[in-house]
């Protein structure tokens, strides 16, 4: 058999060759009997597989693929709006933040005698929080370090969990699923 | 058909999902063909038919008016089988698995009639699945949808010289594996020739 030559009958079954290539394959199959084995082979394949039918998807594909296209558009409503609502949120709490110190400096400003005395009750305020948390550590010192770890580490895997929790719902939904529909 | 398919793509585009679903009862039949050939069993073709569709949904924006629209869903679908070959990381299918065949209908044909076609079928698919995913999809390109050597390098982002060395290469790997037998059942009564 000649290498070359399959390369020619290749592109002959594909019906890509010149007129030119044909006849020569023509004539070096007349010559060559390993050649024209292999090309009677060849032309039995490519028979089977132009005979190959298509075959055909479920009935309910179309409805299928309308389903999945339907909760990925609304997976990804949901994505966009729990990430619109987390920047409304941030931005809420930004401009309610800078309206209390606007409000706190324009009172200042105003009043600095009661402004100065509301500072000297919050400096109060702070101390005595300071005595409780100091209270609370040396409470917390007599526990021992390890139950002060696990408590701290409970409580936070407690609020991991809840907040997982809380994206789960929110992101996902009652039903919604992008796995393949399958077919009814 | 195109221009009628070229107008529902644009009102899909406006989003109209009646015009889209069109679309997918159109090609609905090739794209799924071409998952099952080259994926060889019926849940994964499914699942890969469905995900073409959803990716054109989300690149309808993308396509190309010059381009066949077509080609162009053939070529969404080839990537992904190719990718969820690649995800296989050589596991094969099984070959022992329920062929889509025997869950389809059969529309007015005996119960011979039907096994033989389901036997010529499972001998096609049994050839296709012994070639490497570059050469698999080229000759499912080539065979099932008449892809000439350009589209099939357009669709699979391809020279013209890689097309024909892969068809190339993919008959001589399927020859090997075919019993000779089995070759000189296939060949006809009307003998050889260049066509």
């Amino acid at each position: 058999m000649h290498a070359d030559y399959t390369m020619l009958m290749s592109v002959v079954l594909d019906g890509e060759a010149t007129p030119d290539e044909m006849q020569r394959l023509r004539e070096h199959l007349r010559a060559c009997a390993a050649c024209a084995g292999v090309w009677e082979r060849w032309q039995a394949v490519d028979r089977r597989l132009d005979a190959a039918p298509l075959v055909s998807p479920a009935l309910t594909f179309t409805e299928n693929v309308m389903a999945r296209i339907e909760a990925q558009s609304l997976k990804r409503r949901r994505a966009r709006w729990l990430g619109s609502g987390l920047f409304m949120t941030w931005l809420a709490g930004s401009l309610l933040g800078l309206a209390v110190i606007g409000a706190l400096v324009y009172w200042g400003s105003q009043y600095p005698g009661q402004a100065s005395g509301a500072f000297f009750a919050a400096l109060k305020g702070v101390d005595s929080a300071t005595w409780i948390l100091l209270g609370l550590l040396r409470f917390m010192g007599g526990v021992g370090a390890p139950a002060l770890a696990a408590g701290v580490g409970l409580l936070a895997t407690l609020t991991c969990l809840l907040g997982m929790l809380w994206l789960w719902v929110v992101g996902h939904g009652h039903t919604l699923t992008t796995e393949p529909v399958s077919a009814q | 058909m195109e221009d009628q398919e070229l107008l529902w793509l644009e009102q899909a585009r406006r989003g109209d999902q009646a015009a889209f679903s069109r679309l997918v009862g159109a090609y609905q039949r090739p794209v799924y063909n071409l998952c099952y050939r080259v994926l060889g069993n019926a849940p994964e073709a499914e699942d890969a038919a469905q995900e073409t569709f959803v990716r054109m949904y989300t690149k309808l924006h993308t396509y190309q008016p010059e381009r066949k629209l077509s080609s162009w869903v053939l070529s969404i679908a080839s990537h992904y089988c190719i990718d969820c070959l690649r995800r296989r990381r050589g596991q094969w299918v099984s070959l022992d698995e329920e062929p889509i065949a025997t869950m389809l209908p059969s529309h007015n044909r005996g119960p011979e009639e039907s096994a033989l076609r389901q036997e010529s079928r499972d001998e096609v698919q049994r050839l296709v699945d012994t070639l490497p995913p570059a050469y698999r999809v080229p000759l499912i390109l080539r065979y099932w949808y008449d892809l000439s050597y350009v589209e099939i390098a357009e669709a699979m982002g391809l020279t013209l010289q890689a097309v024909k060395s892969r068809l190339h290469r993919a008959r001589l790997q399927m020859i090997d594996k075919v019993p000779a037998g089995s070759i000189v059942a296939m060949v006809p009564a009307g003998g050889l020739g260049v066509r």
